[in-house]
């Protein structure tokens, strides 16, 4: 199966569910639900979200690896077999992760973002979101939208995986607008536009994104993290001068120091948000 | 007590456990505000999302379990050709810092350090800061802070002999410097900053 085939012959039902919801909508509701979809188009591009660690690796290797390139890098060094090396790591979620990567073509090349039009993303594992610019976004192929996590909507109680779901529910990249409004249609009208960007991506709430793209530092816009873990990094450095920091703390430090240096060295944005 | 490690990323220490029916997302320096409760979706999550590695190990305490995540952290990165027990990042710190930290940073001087006459602590830093290429050290008022906190610095040593003693018959109150074999050119400076009234005399 090809999922970005299988998103453009779904376009047609989203946007006949996007004409029913303005059909049914009042005048003044129409125009919100218009501006907000323009809105999308202009604003929102693909963040990921990544560990300190993870986006100071690839800032200086210059090489961002999905799972399935990171086993295989890990299994020429260790001259284990990747699907051991994949086991190990996933261990009772190995079927899961695998269910979805190997129904579609080109599975292992996928790369998963979130619809971003403002904020520090899904902030709870991966502190720093990395926000890709507009010429990578324009630069989109093969790129589709799903409305929540890929291994949440795509799979029933049982975890098992529902090929079904994911025909009715994936939208392409020239349809992500209209994917946005299907899905908020009922809050975005009582949420003023300076919220908007929350409405699409929150911790737990979000749209996912799906490329196989390769993702270079120079396609990233801008980098933010929350003033929080900010100053929390920084306070943790200020410790380093007075005490011996244990691994978990210089490793944290380390990779602090190295994504300022590359966000500067790059002019890179280093956004600290509330 | 019983703790249920369910996941952790080797690269940072952070960690997924069950302790009775609660899950929990514990991250380093592993505090009280650093463990928070979370549900099985975001466990599904952060290993299916994020690179944790699932796992199933008891531990007894959080130190044991600590000590095992420094443990998993080093040899990550040991993997990766660092050796997380050289790694001395201060000096990039304060030549990296924006301004707002910088004087975060004076401020803890003067109203933390200084009071609790952990005075190598303090030391350290404005001898990082003297010693540091960052420009925004070199605005005049921020120039003169340090070299007041510097001189508030030296009275308060000679006000607490024992403290003076002690840290003079111990280089690693310079543990920064010693590493590096900077010491006694910090010191140096130090004498001509104090001589000079002036950071510039570095």
């Amino acid at each position: 199966m090809n999922l970005f085939k299988i998103a453009q012959e779904n376009a047609a039902s989203l946007e006949a569910q996007l004409n029913q919801i303005m059909d049914k909508s009042s005048p003044a509701t129409k125009l919100c639900l218009a501006d907000f979809q323009n809105w999308v188009l202009d604003e929102a591009g693909i963040s990921i979200n990544m560990k300190a660690a993870v986006l100071s690796i690839f800032m200086t290797t210059e090489k961002h690896q999905n799972i399935h390139e990171w086993a295989a890098e890990q299994a020429e060094l260790s001259l284990r077999p990747r699907q051991e090396i994949l086991e190990e790591k996933l261990g009772k979620y190995y079927d899961r992760r695998l269910a979805f990567d190997n129904a579609f073509e080109d599975g292992t090349r996928f790369r998963y973002g979130a619809l971003n039009a403002g904020g520090v993303g899904l902030s709870l594992f991966g502190d720093f979101c990395m926000v890709l610019n507009r010429s990578f976004m324009e630069s989109l192929n093969d790129a589709v939208y799903l409305p929540d996590d890929s291994l949440v909507c795509c799979f029933n109680e049982l975890h098992q995986f529902d090929v079904e779901a994911v025909r009715r529910k994936v939208c392409p990249h020239t349809h992500r607008h209209y994917l946005v409004v299907i899905k908020h249609a009922t809050v975005v009208q009582q949420t003023s536009r300076e919220q908007w960007g929350r409405v699409i991506l929150a911790d737990g709430n979000y749209i996912e994104a799906i490329f196989t793209a390769d993702i270079m530092p120079d396609h990233i816009a801008e980098v933010r993290v929350k003033k929080d873990k900010y100053d929390e990094l920084f306070n943790l450095a200020f410790d380093d001068f007075g005490r011996k920091l244990d691994e978990a703390e210089t490793a944290q430090v380390l990779h602090f120091v190295q994504i300022l240096k590359v966000t500067r060295r790059r002019s890179i944005s280093l956004e600290v948000l509330p | 007590m019983n703790i249920n490690l369910l996941a952790y990323f080797d690269l940072d220490g952070s960690a997924i456990v069950k302790i009775d029916s609660d899950l929990l997302l514990a991250r380093p320096p592993f505090e009280k505000r650093h463990i928070i409760k979370i549900n099985e979706t975001m466990l599904d999550k952060a290993v299916l999302r994020f690179g944790f590695f699932s796992t199933e190990k008891m531990f007894s305490d959080w130190e044991t379990l600590i000590q095992f995540l420094n443990a998993q952290v080093a040899e990550a990165h040991k993997a990766r050709g660092v050796d997380l027990s050289k790694v001395d990042v201060s000096q990039d710190i304060i030549d990296l810092a924006p301004p707002e930290i910088l004087d975060q940073y004076l401020d803890r001087i003067e109203s933390e350090l200084i009071p609790a006459r952990r005075f190598d602590h303090a030391e350290s830093v404005l001898m990082a800061m003297i010693k540091s290429n960052n420009p925004d050290l070199s605005s005049k008022p921020r120039r003169l802070r340090v070299t007041h906190l510097m001189q508030a610095l030296s009275e308060a040593r000679k006000s607490d002999p024992v403290k003076a003693l002690q840290s003079m018959a111990n280089e690693s109150r310079f543990p920064n410097l010693t590493k590096h074999g900077g010491l006694l050119r910090a010191r140096d400076i130090g004498k001509r900053i104090r001589k000079q009234q002036s950071i510039l005399a570095a």
